[in-house]
């Protein structure tokens, strides 16, 4: 589904070039479960970002079905990022719409009628715990509210591939377990979740594939893998 | 148009109607500068309406006569004068004077005045000349009668044409030119106003992309097409023209309303309102199409540069 091919991206300073990914290479297939660990600063936001297209590589190519995301037309790119949910790290909400209408945005971008966003919205609140707040806006948000609303907009639309960079950072024990737990259910019903953390205890507790990476490069890329930093 | 383009449109729209109404601030100061060139066509409209009023009560007071030579005969006269009437329809009335009744009319008119009763007496004959008297609803009438008169058989006997005179010829000139004035200065008026338009929608435009420039890069992120993020900027555009439009009109229609008498006491009983009312719906159109287009126009052009994938 996934396909990262020598890919390096370098970005050009005042002082020296910053080298945030190094030729990496990897291949994730449909319905894996990858967490994606590292330090700050260790190339997992710039992975993702490349992913989603906000970034071009320097070198290499990204393929999602087999399809180069930066070698495509604007509306093709579009389409790619309707089957895509991403958590952003700094959330990405959009601040001059509610919590309600932050998540029917994504839902009115792919066509979905008013009435099944509605009840969807509905039920993804619930899940996040954000049922009480669907009329507030972002700027009257807590962080951990913040970040619920961004995993909510992420899911809504049953995406086929979920990317979530950095999602429980802002979140208490128990919403943390939540989350990890609700992706862990969606990775089951066949979504592709690629999760970017540098929390030990899910990774561990998880026992997924894990890609390790240092300084922008990988250095360790197991199946049932642990925290190895 | 499929349901889902509908739909999409639909949104759109409310999208716009959104941003119009939660940023209030803003809102108002568009509305204002929109407002001034809204409210400068209005005035364009109605000065022409002014205009072309005073030009036709100046014309109506303008006429013309024609004095033939003493020796002129009724039918030679008469024959001219059906001539004339043939011209066309703006001829209202041809009146035939003779050399008889003029004498008569300048009597009564002189009754009390000894010096002309007594000049006239010692004259003995009558040298006044008979006439015609035309009047037009179009002016312009008068110099093709007048070049008609000037040939062959009409100029072997015709004496004078008033319309020659030098100070009505003039006034009527004068007026055509400053109706004329007028209507150019306020086409460059509107054109200068159209461009303030788009130059000041575009900086607001180009100010709120800047404030809002993560949330059009987040909405891209999520998959929206160019016409999904670009489309409720348009729209509020739209509504800040429509709101500049209404507010004017009404404002304007209130005012003209309640100084009406005064206007009409100006304006040489123009009436101002009627003639607002009369053509509200054309001045509206322009007025909404003027500054709508113009301001959705120089949206796009905006945004245009700043949506890339």
């Amino acid at each position: 589904m996934i396909k990262f091919e020598k890919v390096s991206k370098i970005y050009n300073s005042k002082n020296e070039p910053i080298v945030a990914v190094e030729d990496v290479s990897f291949v994730i297939s449909e319905g894996e479960f990858v967490c994606v660990v590292g330090k700050s600063g260790a190339g997992k936001t710039t992975l993702i970002k490349l992913l989603t297209g906000y970034e071009r590589p320097t070198d290499g190519q990204v393929f999602f079905h087999e399809r180069d995301i930066h070698g495509i037309a604007s509306t093709g790119l579009q389409k790619i990022r309707r089957k895509i949910g991403v958590v952003h790290q700094d959330y990405r909400l959009l601040q001059t719409k509610t919590v309600f209408e932050n998540l029917a945005y994504v839902m009115q971008v792919i066509g979905i009628s008013d009435t099944d966003i509605k009840r969807d919205a509905a039920q993804v609140l619930d899940i996040v715990g954000l049922e009480s707040r669907a009329c507030s806006f972002p700027c009257e948000l807590s962080g951990g509210e913040k970040q619920r609303l961004a995993i909510a907009r992420a899911l809504i639309h049953r995406p086929e591939l979920i990317v979530a960079d950095e999602p429980t950072g802002n979140l208490d024990p128990y919403h943390t377990f939540e989350i990890v737990h609700l992706f862990k259910k969606i990775s089951q019903m066949g979504a592709t979740i690629i999760l970017a953390t540098h929390n030990k205890e899910i990774v561990d507790n998880l026992k997924e594939r894990v890609i390790t990476l240092e300084r922008g490069r990988i250095i360790s890329d197991e199946r049932e893998g642990r925290f190895i930093l | 148009m499929s349901f889902f383009m509908f739909t999409s449109l639909k949104r759109i729209l409310k999208f716009g109607w959104h941003s119009f109404a939660r940023n209030k601030g803003l809102g108002l100061q568009v509305i204002f500068i929109m407002g001034i060139a809204v409210f400068f066509i209005l005035l364009f409209f109605l000065g022409r309406g002014v205009g072309q009023s005073l030009f036709n009560e100046m014309a109506r007071k303008v006429d013309i006569s024609i004095y033939f030579k003493s020796e002129a005969s009724e039918q030679e006269i008469l024959q001219i004068k059906n001539r004339i009437s043939l011209l066309s329809d703006n001829i209202k009335s041809i009146e035939y004077i003779s050399k008889e009744r003029a004498l008569a009319i300048f009597s009564a008119e002189h009754q009390d005045d000894e010096l002309y009763l007594r000049a006239l007496e010692e004259v003995k004959e009558n040298v006044l000349l008979p006439s015609l008297n035309i009047y037009s609803d179009d002016p312009s009438y008068y110099v093709k009668i007048s070049d008609s008169l000037k040939e062959p058989p009409s100029n072997d006997i015709v004496a004078k044409i008033s319309y020659e005179q030098p100070k009505n010829k003039q006034a009527i000139e004068t007026l055509a030119a400053i109706t004329d004035g007028l209507r150019i200065a306020g086409i460059a008026m509107v054109t200068l106003l159209g461009l303030l338009v788009i130059v000041i929608t575009s900086n607001i435009i180009r100010l709120t992309f800047v404030v809002l420039k993560d949330e059009i890069n987040t909405m891209k992120l999520v998959g929206a097409s160019d016409w999904f993020v670009r489309g409720p900027f348009v729209a509020q555009t739209f509504f800040y023209g429509l709101f500049a439009v209404i507010a004017v009109d009404v404002f304007s229609g209130v005012t003209l309303y309640f100084f009406n008498a005064q206007a009409i006491h100006w304006f040489s009983n123009f009436n101002v309102f009627d003639y607002f009312a009369a053509n509200f719906f054309i001045i509206f159109g322009f007025q909404l199409g003027f500054v709508v287009l113009l301001g959705m126009a120089s949206t796009l052009i905006t945004l245009r540069k700043h949506l890339k994938a």
